[in-house]
């Protein structure tokens, strides 16, 4: 699992922006609970890789689950892909 | 706040438009005339709003199928569709049509036929030429390139009304106003390739209405289409209902039959029982040959109508048409609806072209010289004289307040003879009904 916290001010359209152009798929939307926080889940384009996008009283991160080499992958994807948003 | 689970409400009719090549989504309101415009990708993402899924469920739906963008522009769409009025929550349930019983006897438009020029102006007025689901897979099947609708139904058909369900009736893109089907030499290409059997069932029997009463089926026609008006007289045209047909189950399977409701208003404070309404009407067409200029004979009815109610045992005087007060209104909406039309619709597009015709007409009546240049009539009203009782015998003012509805048609015969043209009659008409300029 890899974790890839996201920038402070990193708005829902960024987000969208970002899946859209990555070819991510939004699959769930979980909404927060007592126990648990907000989540996007996203699955990558080639369905190997999921990506939470969880909402932690607005910390904003990623988190990767997949096959080790394809949670690096989409790490660098994810993290190339906010530096160019900025 | 949008709804919870939001989908198209009954009265919001989308549409597929190509305009000069530039394809777009129209959302009609069908009570108020507005519409809302939206490029096709939006449309793609409010499609899967149905009424069964809130919000987050919505993009997910909406993300199955590719479109997704960012989620704040599907929350945006529905807050335009919202603000104007266009969204529901939750399911739609409609309760089972009425039907006319199967032995319920026609009664039928007499001395009628219809010699259709085959140039199809009918098929490029209306906002809605509808399919069946069937037509509309027989359709795509037949002309698969057309819109690329083979493929994909979505792209060249749109639910009927609000967000539709897999057995409602489709409504068919249109081409700069023309059904898409509409060939250009104005031959329907369906009909080319399959034979009349492949065209929808509503154009097999335009421009034909039928009303069951309680007494009878009638059988009328609207009077939309210049061709209905130069059949009047002549004979040898296709028959309203199949030969030799009798009875409501001898009509074309599927054929939508409205039903003449319990009670009309004969004025905004009255109600009748609908067997008086077709009494009335029936002694009401008994007068309309002798009754001389059609315009004032309406005007006549009216008054006498308000006066007296439904029983009238002879025919009202003729009198003075006091249409004066009406114009105003008629040119604020003849104008609202011409720029409308500007701001959307192609120059070619045949809806566009003759909602500038009635605005010059209704222009015209505003002028005392042009209003008394119409009241004046002219030599031969034979066409009037059959409008009225194609209106009459298929009780098409049943649904409005019968004064009220009598005084409009006065002033649609009036906005027709300030026209150029010997049919402009029909695209009054066609105006009225098919794109919300009625009053």
């Amino acid at each position: 699992v890899i974790r890839l916290p996201l920038a402070e001010g990193t708005t829902r359209d960024d987000v969208d922006d970002l899946a859209s152009a990555l070819g991510l798929r939004l699959v769930n939307i979980v909404p927060r609970t007592d126990a648990f926080p907000a989540q996007l889940v996203y699955v990558t384009n080639d369905g190997a890789t999921a990506a939470h996008l969880v909402d932690h009283e607005g910390a904003l991160t990623w988190i990767l689950r997949g096959e080790e080499s394809d949670e690096a992958r989409w790490a660098e994807a994810l993290r190339q892909a906010a530096e160019g948003a900025s | 706040v949008i709804p919870v689970r939001p989908r198209l409400a009954e009265h919001a009719l989308p549409r597929r438009h190509l305009v000069d090549g530039v394809e777009m989504v129209v959302i009609h309101d069908a009570r108020s005339g507005a519409l809302v415009r939206m490029d096709p990708r939006t449309w793609e993402m409010i499609a899967s709003a149905d009424g069964t899924r809130d919000v987050d469920a919505l993009l997910l739906a909406v993300s199955r199928r590719g479109v997704l963008r960012r989620a704040s522009e599907v929350r945006a769409a529905l807050a335009q569709l919202h603000e104007a009025g266009l969204l529901a929550d939750g399911i739609a349930y409609a309760p089972p049509a009425a039907e006319a019983p199967g032995d319920r006897p026609l009664d039928v438009l007499a001395g009628f036929t219809l010699t259709c020029d085959g140039r199809g102006a009918c098929c490029a007025t209306y906002g809605s030429v509808l399919f069946t689901p069937l037509e509309a897979a027989r359709a795509r099947s037949l002309r698969p390139e057309v819109l690329g609708a083979g493929e994909r139904q979505a792209r060249g058909f749109l639910p009927e009304r609000g967000a539709g369900d897999e057995e409602g009736a489709l409504a068919v893109a249109l081409v700069d106003g023309r059904c898409a089907y509409l060939a250009a030499d104005g031959r329907c290409s369906l009909h080319a390739l399959g034979g009349a059997e492949a065209k929808p069932r509503g154009c097999r029997v335009y421009p034909a209405t039928f009303v069951d009463d309680g007494e009878a089926v009638r059988v009328s026609v609207g009077v939309e289409c210049a061709c209905v008006l130069a059949s009047v007289g002549r004979a040898g045209g296709a028959p309203l209902v199949p030969e030799g047909a009798k009875v409501r189950a001898d009509l074309l399977p599927g054929t939508r039959v409205a039903m003449l409701p319990e009670t009309v208003a004969p004025t905004a404070n009255e109600r009748a029982p609908r067997a008086s309404f077709v009494a009335w009407s029936r002694r009401v067409l008994a007068w309309i040959d002798g009754a001389g200029d059609p315009l004032a004979f309406l005007g006549s009815l009216a008054a006498a109508v308000e006066a007296r109610g439904l029983d009238l045992p002879e025919a009202p005087a003729a009198g003075a048409v006091d249409l004066a007060a009406m114009v105003p209104a008629l040119v604020a909406r003849a104008e609202a609806r011409a720029a409308a039309a500007d701001g959307w619709r192609a120059a070619a597009d045949r809806s566009r072209l003759a909602s500038h015709a009635i605005v010059a007409a209704a222009r015209r009546l505003a002028q005392p010289a042009g209003l008394a240049a119409a009241l004046a009539g002219g030599p031969s009203r034979e066409d009037e004289r059959f409008y009225l009782r194609a209106l009459l015998h298929g009780h098409a003012l049943a649904g409005e307040v019968l004064v009220e509805a009598l005084r409009e048609r006065a002033l649609r015969l009036a906005l027709a003879r300030a026209m150029p043209g010997p049919h402009a009659l029909a695209e009054v008409e066609a105006m009225m009904r098919g794109h919300g300029l009625a009053g």
